[in-house]
Formats: structure tokens, C-alpha cells, sequence
């Protein structure tokens, strides 16, 4: 190192740079006094020009310059600290600007967004004016990035609703159709194969989990098989709900549980609470190809998440709560997946209930999940 | 014995903070529970369920230019749609072809009545059981016909299914079977049979996943 600076020193290379740096940045007398300092300290001279500030017992000491004045005033702690924080924040802002030399209008908004993003409060506690703004900065933000507009709802829960789930053991033949949908729908990463939906292929003449095959590839259904479809099933007493250290995330009044992305710390206690495996935690940061980003996005559902929060099916809360079904329920070429209001009587999934036999996963741990099985 | 007085007072004022402490914690639990008074989700929903529509939602947005048709024969269940399909038909009507009577198309020569419905192979019940005229109407070919020789419109061709199966029939109007339109909200509007299922050969195919799922560790 040492030789290096010697041989720029020689060079006059390093001198001119120092008072370039000093000269552009506005903060002249500290430039100049930083290209002294470490002038000296590089040079390894015993008797700098000016002198060293620190007192030397051989060397005696020359005259109180303008630096050892500044660098023997006495402050107070308040002071000095926040002198401290100014410096690291005009050293932090130099600092992006001289990484980025084509920094320009964009990329600051950008800055702007991603700063004012970070002090925002938990979705819950937002008033409408608050949501409104996120929602805005959050659609700014992809514009500025990705030359593209999307629209983030926030809908809130309809009043009379209680969405519920049926699937039908009998018509599920494992096309994977839903899946597929869902993973477009919803955003999520393709870069790690991510899926909240998982088809478990069961050998006839037994439910076990644990012997079921969920990465089959072959031509389906197979003879003496029988497939059995699992996500979130939005339970009425939601462990992971309780378990979150933060409240990050909750049930909404029509039965969805949702997370609140930017508030999530990425514990992950959820993930373990949940006996159903329908949570799924982001080790990386998502891809999804630009051309394939579904642009009709809800706050609570498939807005693009990131790298440490969990995300969990919302039964497409971005589409439910317009009155659409999920996206599985559409894909479905099988009609094996029906969704519904619980409080509507004349709803599909309360004639289920009514005229089916249905049972439900893990009853027993009282979790009351929304999502019933049944067969023809 | 004698207690002194300031240590009576002092007893008294941790037993009333004890107590305070002690209706709050319980006021607050009550809190946390107040949402979930019913035992279960089943009397939840048998307590709160209003008559439908109990929702502003609609699926008339979704719908766009779409005509449906009420579902006939549907008694036990409310009233259901399923969609206009005449004008989907691509050769409707059938007359424009079906001029003559069947025996007569059947005995000219093939050069002046090039071979139509060449791809269509019935693979449904057998030859026993079926045959075209089982669902075509050779009189009026522009309908569908019943056992019973009673003209049925394409729009309802369900109940030309319900014939034999009665039960899936069952299971459609209710909801189990089958396949809604458009979203959940109000009204309800499902899938004909031949939506899903080729009338003439409706099995249901052997085919190649949609999706390959990564090994769960």
C-alpha cells in the first residue's frame, strides 16, 4: 500500500486527485485538511508541512494552526453527535453520488420512494390517506423501474362474506393446471420453483402424506391412483397468526389470513406453526419475468414481494374481492375446486356442505380450516 | 399483638391493585375472543348467514356481452344460468346442410355430398345404447331430442344428459359437479355439460401435467 502511494505520490497522481476531491465536493477546508492528514500519514514523513496535530515530546510544537484549533475544541456530547450523524449522512449521500455518476432525476425519486417506504406503518394501522400514499409510491416505483404501470388495490373485506373452499377428490386427475395458474397469478418466484398449491398423488386405498409422491412427472392421472390438491386453507383459529412476533400477519374479516409484506421480519415462526405447510419464505429475491408480472395486484395478495418475508396463498384475494374466483378455481379444467361464500345459503359451497360428505385436514387440532373435501 | 395502621393500608392498597390487574387481564381476554363467541365455524355460519344476494358484489362486470339462459328442471336449488350456445355452434343451424331427409343424403352419390362429421366417432355408452338419433332430433335437426321423442334446444342440452346420468345431473344443479362462470358473486352461472365434456366422446383424457413441481426437502 505504502508503495503504491509512493509511486502515485512521485507520479503527482494522488495529490491532484485528493484536491480534485476536496475542490468538487463543496466541503473545502475539511478536503483539504482530510488531503493533509493523509498526506502525511501515506508519506510516512517525520515532520509533516503543516505539522501533525497530535503533541510530540521531541518535536517541539509548532504554532496552533487552523486544523489544530478544530480538532482541540472541546464539545459537548449532543454536539458531537450530531455532527457525527451529518457527516455520515453527507458521506453517505457523496458516496451514492460518486457510485453513481449517471445519477439523475429517476434514480432519485427512486431513492425517495424506497426511503419514504421504509417508515411506513403496519398496513392495519394505515388511515385511508396513508394507504393511498404507499399505493401510490409502490405504483411509482415500478413505473420508474420497469417502464410499466401496475395497479395495486387495497380493497378492503365485503361486509356478508366468508369465503370457503370445496374440492372434490373424485375429479382431481393431477393436470397441475392450477398450479400453473396460480403461480402466474400470483407473481411468484420462478427462480426457486415456488408454489403455494402442492397435487399429492396418494396410492388408492390410503390418505398418507407421507407416502405421497408431489413432484410427480408423468402422464396423468395413473392407473390406481388418486390426487389430493393442498394450499392455504385460511383457517378460522390461525396458528401462524398467533405466533407472529410483530402482527405482521392477520385474519381479515372475510376469513382470508394475509401478510403484510413490509412489515414481515422474516422469523419465519409462521412457516413452523402452520400444520398444513402453506407458508413460504423468500430466500431470495423473487424473479418473475417482466412480460409475465400480473399488473392487477392487492396490497395483502400478489404485489411483488421480496428477498426474507413470507407470502401464503390468499385464495387471489386481488381477484375474490372483485367478485372472481381464485385463479386454481378458474384453471381448473376438472371443476374439482369450488369456491364460495360461507354466509350466502344459496351458495355452491354451502350445498356442499349440506349434501356432501366432507372432512377437512387435521380436524382435530381445531385449527377450522375453509377448505372442505369431499367425493362424488 | 397491635399492626400498625399505615401497614393495614398499605395490604388493602395491593389488594385492590391485585384485583384492578385482575379484571383488566380478564377484560382484555374477553377482548381478543370476542370475535369468535361461536363454538364452532358451523354455527358461526348458521348464526350469521343473511338471505342471498348478501353481498354488492356482481359478476355482471365479468360477464360482459354474454347472454345466459335460467336453467330449466332445477327446482330444489335456486335459479341458475348457463350461456346462449346456439350462436357459438360453428355450422348452426343444421338445415343449412340438413335439407333433405338423412336416408336420402345418406344414398346420393359422395361427390355431390362430400362426407360431413367425418371426425366425429361416438365412444359413449355403445352402439347398443347409442347412436346419433339417441340426442339428434331427425325431424327437426336443428334440436335435440329426449327418450321420449320431446324436442330439447342445444341452450339446454342438459337435460338430455340427465336422462342416464341423473346423479352428476343432481350434483350439477347444486353446485358439486361442474363448473361456475365468471366468479363466485351472484348470479350463478356454470358451465353446460358439453362445455367440458365432447358429447360424443366425453372421457376425460390421459395427458402430460401442466407443471412440474420442485422436490419438496
Amino acid at each position: 500500500m505504502k508503495e503504491r502511494v509512493e509511486e502515485m505520490l512521485a507520479e503527482n497522481i494522488l495529490k491532484v486527485d485528493l484536491e480534485d476531491a476536496g475542490a468538487s465536493t463543496g466541503f473545502e477546508s475539511e478536503g483539504n485538511l482530510l488531503s493533509v492528514l493523509m498526506w502525511s500519514r501515506f508519506n510516512g514523513d517525520e515532520n509533516p508541512k503543516p505539522s501533525c496535530p497530535l503533541p510530540s515530546r521531541d518535536v517541539p510544537s509548532p504554532p496552533p494552526t487552523v486544523a489544530d484549533q478544530e480538532m482541540k475544541r472541546q464539545v459537548d456530547r449532543r454536539s458531537a453527535m450530531k455532527s457525527i450523524a451529518a457527516g455520515l449522512f453527507a458521506g453517505f449521500g457523496l458516496m451514492q453520488t460518486a457510485c453513481n455518476p449517471l445519477a439523475d432525476d429517476e434514480k432519485s425519486e427512486i431513492s425517495r420512494l424506497n426511503w419514504e417506504e421504509y417508515f411506513k406503518g403496519n398496513f392495519r394501522l394505515m388511515s385511508e390517506e396513508e394507504k393511498a400514499a404507499t399505493v401510490r409510491r409502490i405504483e411509482r416505483r415500478y413505473q420508474l423501474q420497469n417502464k410499466n404501470t401496475i395497479k395495486v388495490s387495497t380493497a378492503a373485506a365485503q361486509p356478508g362474506v366468508l369465503y370457503g373452499y370445496a374440492f372434490n377428490i373424485s375429479k382431481c386427475r393431477g393436470y397441475m393446471d392450477c398450479v400453473r395458474g396460480c403461480i402466474k397469478e400470483n407473481n411468484q418466484d420462478r427462480k426457486s420453483g415456488m408454489q403455494y398449491i402442492r397435487i399429492h398423488e396418494h396410492k388408492k386405498g390410503q390418505i398418507n402424506f407421507e407416502h405421497a409422491q408431489d413432484d410427480f412427472f408423468h402422464e396423468v392421472p395413473v392407473e390406481g391412483h388418486f390426487y389430493i390438491g393442498t394450499q392455504c386453507f385460511q383457517c378460522e383459529n390461525p396458528p401462524c397468526v398467533d405466533v407472529c412476533p410483530v402482527q405482521a400477519t392477520w385474519k381479515e374479516t372475510d376469513g382470508i389470513v394475509v401478510v403484510d409484506y413490509d412489515w414481515c421480519i422474516g422469523c419465519r415462526y409462521c412457516e413452523a406453526a402452520c400444520p398444513y405447510d402453506a407458508r413460504r419464505f423468500n430466500w431470495h429475491d423473487p424473479v418473475v419475468p417482466k412480460e409475465e408480472v400480473n399488473h392487477n395486484q392487492h396490497y395483502l395478495g400478489n404485489r411483488l414481494r421480496k428477498k426474507g418475508v413470507m407470502e401464503k396463498c390468499t385464495f387471489c384475494i386481488q381477484r375474490s374481492r372483485q367478485g372472481k374466483n381464485p385463479a386454481c378455481v378458474e384453471a381448473c379444467p376438472t371443476g374439482a375446486r369450488i369456491f364460495g361464500n360461507l354466509l350466502d345459503p344459496d351458495s355452491e359451497i354451502r350445498w356442499i356442505l349440506k349434501n356432501k360428505k366432507v372432512f377437512r385436514l387435521k380436524e382435530d387440532l381445531g385449527t377450522e380450516p375453509k377448505f372442505w373435501y369431499f367425493m362424488d | 399483638m397491635k399492626i400498625p395502621s399505615h401497614k393495614i393500608i398499605l395490604s388493602i392498597k395491593m389488594l385492590i391493585l391485585l384485583l384492578a390487574s385482575l379484571i383488566w387481564a380478564g377484560c382484555t381476554g374477553e377482548d381478543e375472543h370476542s370475535q369468535s363467541t361461536h363454538h364452532s365455524l358451523l354455527e358461526r355460519l348458521e348464526h350469521e348467514s343473511a338471505p342471498s344476494p348478501n353481498t354488492n358484489l356482481t359478476i355482471e362486470t365479468n360477464m360482459e356481452n354474454t347472454q345466459r339462459i335460467p336453467v330449466k328442471d332445477a327446482a330444489d336449488v335456486p335459479q341458475f344460468y348457463v350461456l346462449e350456445r346456439s350462436s357459438e355452434i360453428t355450422k348452426y343451424p343444421c338445415t343449412t346442410c340438413h335439407n333433405q331427409p338423412l336416408a336420402r343424403m345418406k344414398a346420393g352419390p359422395k361427390a355431390e355430398n362430400p362426407r360431413a362429421h367425418w371426425d366425429i366417432v361416438i365412444q359413449h355408452a355403445n352402439a347398443d345404447v347409442m347412436n346419433c338419433l339417441t340426442c339428434h332430433n331427425e325431424g327437426k335437426i336443428d334440436q335435440l331430442q329426449l327418450l321420449t321423442g320431446r324436442e330439447v334446444s342445444f341452450e339446454h342440452s342438459y337435460q338430455v344428459c340427465a336422462q342416464c346420468h341423473s346423479r352428476q345431473f343432481q350434483d350439477w344443479t347444486g353446485g358439486a359437479h361442474g363448473k361456475r362462470i365468471a366468479g363466485w358473486a351472484p348470479p350463478r352461472v356454470v358451465n353446460n355439460c358439453v362445455d367440458c365434456h365432447n358429447p360424443h366422446q366425453p372421457a376425460w383424457e390421459i395427458r402430460w401435467p401442466a407443471h412440474v413441481s420442485k422436490p419438496v426437502k
